[in-house]
C-alpha cells in the first residue's frame, strides 16, 4: 500500500473511515513511520485546535429576557419599507410621465407600419389579424387591430 | 414559563456560544442569537411541528452566521471586525483567547464553520448538514483548515500541547 494522503489520515483520526479502509491503514502505519509521524502531529493538531476554540466558550452568560416587543417592530419596520418603496415608484412613475409630456416632438408619427395584410376571402373580417403599427419619434409604438 | 420560553432560557447559552465563536464579534452574535430565536418562536406561532428544538436551533444559528460570514468577507472587513473584537469589552478576553479569535479569522468562512462545528465535537455527518459542504469533502476541507489553523496559532506564538 502506498502512503495515506492527509484526508484519509484525518478520517482515521476522527473514526469517519470503513472497517477495511481502518484495517489497511493500521497495516500501513505498522510499517511506515513517515506516516506514523504524520498521524501523530495531525492529532496533535487536532487537539489543539480544538482545544483553541473551545477556550472562546463563555460560562455563565446572563441570559437576555426573550423581547417579544421585537417581532412587533420589525413587522412595522417591513411595512414602513413596503410604503415608502411604493411611494418612491409612484413618484418616479409621475416625473417620468410629466418629463415626457413636456417635450413636444418634432414629428409625432415617424413609422407607420402594417403588420398583418394578408386577408383571406372566406374568413370574416372580424376574425383576421388586420393591424397597424405605429412608432413615434420616442420609438414608443401602438398596435391598432383594425376590426 | 411556555414551551419556547423553556427552550430559550435552556439553549441560549449554547447557541450563543456556537455563533459567538463563528463570528468572532459578540455584538453581532447576540443579534443573530436573537433573530434566530425570533424565527423559533414565529415557526411556533404557524404550528410548524420542530421535533428537535436544539438542533432546529443550531441549524438556523449556523446557516445565520455563515451569511453573516460571507457578508463580511464580501465587504473586506475581516480586519476592521478583528480590531472591533480585540478593542471591544463587551467580554473580558484574555491575550491567548485574542490569539485563537485572530488565528479564526484568517479563515475563509467555510472553513471557519468546519473548525467550529468540529470543536463543539460533531460527525462529519453532522458537520456535512450544517454547513453545507459536501460529505465526501469534509476530510479534506477539515485537514486543511486544520493545518492552516495550526500554522496561524504557531506563528502567534500560541500556547499548544
Ligand atoms: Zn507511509
Amino acid at each position: 500500500m502506498k502512503c495515506i494522503d492527509q484526508q484519509q489520515l484525518q478520517q482515521y483520526i476522527d473514526g469517519e473511515c470503513t472497517a477495511n479502509k481502518k484495517a489497511a491503514i493500521e497495516k500501513h502505519l505498522s510499517e511506515c513511520t513517515r506516516c506514523y509521524k504524520k498521524l501523530y502531529e495531525m492529532k496533535a493538531l487536532a487537539v489543539n485546535a480544538q482545544h483553541a476554540i473551545a477556550s472562546l466558550n463563555r460560562n455563565n452568560i446572563e441570559v437576555p429576557t426573550f423581547n417579544y416587543a421585537k417581532l412587533k417592530t420589525k413587522t412595522k419596520k417591513i411595512k414602513y419599507i413596503i410604503y415608502s418603496l411604493s411611494a418612491a415608484c409612484i413618484i418616479f412613475f409621475i416625473f417620468i410621465f410629466v418629463d415626457k409630456k413636456q417635450e413636444p416632438c418634432a414629428e409625432p408619427v415617424s413609422i407607420v407600419q402594417t403588420l398583418t395584410w394578408e386577408a383571406d376571402a372566406n374568413q370574416t373580417f372580424a376574425n383576421q389579424d388586420f393591424a397597424i403599427q405605429i412608432t413615434d419619434c420616442r420609438g414608443k409604438s401602438k398596435v391598432i387591430y383594425l376590426e | 414559563m411556555n414551551r419556547f420560553e423553556n427552550i430559550y432560557t435552556k439553549n441560549y447559552q449554547l447557541i450563543f456560544n456556537v455563533v459567538q465563536k463563528m463570528t468572532c464579534n459578540a455584538d453581532d452574535a447576540s443579534d443573530i442569537v436573537q433573530e434566530t430565536f425570533i424565527a423559533l418562536y414565529q415557526s411556533f406561532q404557524k404550528n410548524v411541528r420542530i421535533d428537535y428544538p436544539r438542533s432546529w436551533l443550531y441549524k438556523v444559528a449556523v446557516n445565520k452566521s455563515i451569511n453573516y460570514l460571507k457578508q463580511q468577507s464580501k465587504a473586506d472587513n475581516i480586519e476592521l471586525v478583528n480590531n472591533i473584537t480585540t478593542e471591544e469589552n463587551y467580554f473580558e478576553i484574555n491575550e491567548q483567547q485574542k490569539i485563537v479569535q485572530y488565528a479564526l479569522n484568517k479563515l475563509k468562512p467555510d472553513e471557519k464553520i468546519l473548525a467550529v462545528l468540529y470543536s463543539e465535537g460533531m460527525s462529519y455527518k453532522e458537520m456535512a448538514e450544517m454547513s453545507g459542504i459536501k460529505f465526501t469533502s469534509i476530510g479534506k476541507t477539515l485537514s486543511r483548515t486544520l493545518a492552516k489553523l495550526g500554522d496561524e496559532l504557531k506563528k502567534l506564538n500560541y500556547e499548544m500541547y
